[in-house]
């Protein structure tokens, strides 16, 4: 566990277990405890690195630098900063966007990569509300406490509007409740500090901007030779980054996990970790 | 309930005091055995990750495994109590 400090950002990183390494990085308004059940899981069999995205968990809130394509050279820099020459990389959501790009910036130092229901803005640059099909409990009620769905009608970032409103209507003091599925700021009686810290962050810095930047270019990802696992739920809403990342990336295996939504690592771990652990001990060969 | 037990809750308690003292949400109240990290103390997953490494730096000075504290069949657990982390503590490190 310690600190480096990476293209500007002090970041929160730990390690555990022996073995290849192997990097997991989490999604917007998560933290590095997204990964640490899997990383429980995975440390008889690898060297683990989790780090907190800048401005997430225990790492430095900047006033920019958070555009995929730059958490992507964050990556990178902490892999530098960790002696770590190349590594498996696997990205939860906005984490695999800057897993991709950090592949493609440094296709040398990625063994293979693992993109678990990752929406890649070049590729599926809007999401609108007329795009999410049937909403969630959790949604509905953030949608009714916004006044219905009238104030959103245009909104092309949909996730991130759903997810700063959940965000602020918990700092409010409202709880969401009644559902099995991970809830987004939902957890214990607490997770008001991250519903903050992510309120501070669209307010305070470039982030909210900069998550919607496009990153690598269609060709630039169709270069890309690096074996590649695709883990899509069910439910999601990323299938359109899926159904692309699929055709730019013919050797790439999708896989599909049933009646699953965006957080299925949490909500189907043992299932998440069969398709992982197969895929990160399969032989490393170069796609042709 | 034991004196290495007791010991480390004492630790535990001042180490504690320091890691949520920034919090908007520190109190007052005294630390006990049956204090919640959750619940009592408004801990959320990423704070217990890290109050993990202050342990294992600051308090017993080594790597001691937690999962069986912290995960229930490959999901966190709902709460913890303070007493709960002494006791492991105690079992793993004497």
């Amino acid at each position: 566990m310690g600190y480096a400090v990476v293209n500007g950002a002090r970041l929160a990183w730990q390690q555990m277990g022996e073995g290849p390494d192997l990097i997991l990085l989490h999604g917007v308004a998560a933290s590095r405890a997204f990964w640490f059940p899997a990383a429980m899981a995975l440390k008889a069999r690898f060297r683990i690195t989790l780090f907190d995205l800048r401005g997430h968990g225990y790492s430095e809130r900047t006033a920019s630098g958070y555009a995929s394509q730059d958490i992507g050279r964050d990556l990178l820099g902490l892999m530098d900063a960790l002696g770590i020459a190349s590594a498996d990389i696997v990205g939860h959501s906005y984490g695999g966007g800057a897993a991709l790009e950090a592949a493609v910036l440094a296709p040398s130092r990625v063994g293979r990569l693992a993109l678990l229901d990752t929406r890649v803005q070049q590729l599926q640059p809007q999401m609108r509300l007329q795009d999410l099909g049937e909403l969630s409990p959790f949604e509905i009620a953030v949608l009714d406490r916004a006044g219905g769905p009238a104030p959103l009608e245009g909104e092309t970032q949909i996730g991130f509007r759903f997810l700063e409103a959940a965000a602020r209507q918990k700092v409010a003091g409202q709880e969401f409740s009644g559902s099995d599925d991970f809830v987004p700021f939902g957890e214990g009686g607490g997770a008001s500090k991250t519903a903050n810290a992510w309120i501070r962050l669209l307010d305070e810095t470039r982030a909210r901007e900069e998550f919607c930047l496009p990153g690598a270019t269609e060709v630039q990802i169709g270069a890309l030779r690096v074996p590649t696992l695709l883990m899509y739920g069910e439910r999601s809403r990323c299938w359109p980054s899926a159904r692309a990342l699929s055709r730019l990336m013919p050797h790439a295996r999708l896989v599909e996990i049933p009646r699953a939504g965006h957080f299925f690592p949490l909500s189907e771990p043992k299932l998440t970790l069969g398709y992982l652990g197969a895929f990160l001990e399969s032989p490393l060969e170069l796609p042709a | 309930m034991n004196s290495a037990s007791d010991r480390y809750l004492q630790q535990l308690s001042a180490l504690l005091k320091d890691f949520t003292q920034d919090w908007d949400s520190a109190t007052d109240e005294p630390i006990t055995r049956e204090t919640r990290l959750f619940a009592d103390l408004s801990f959320e997953s990423i704070d217990i990750i890290q109050l993990i490494v202050a342990i294992q730096e600051e308090v017993v000075k080594r790597n001691v495994p937690f999962d069986s504290l912290l995960m229930k069949e490959g999901r966190y657990v709902d709460d913890l109590s303070v007493g709960q982390i002494a006791d492991h503590l105690a079992a793993q490190a004497g």
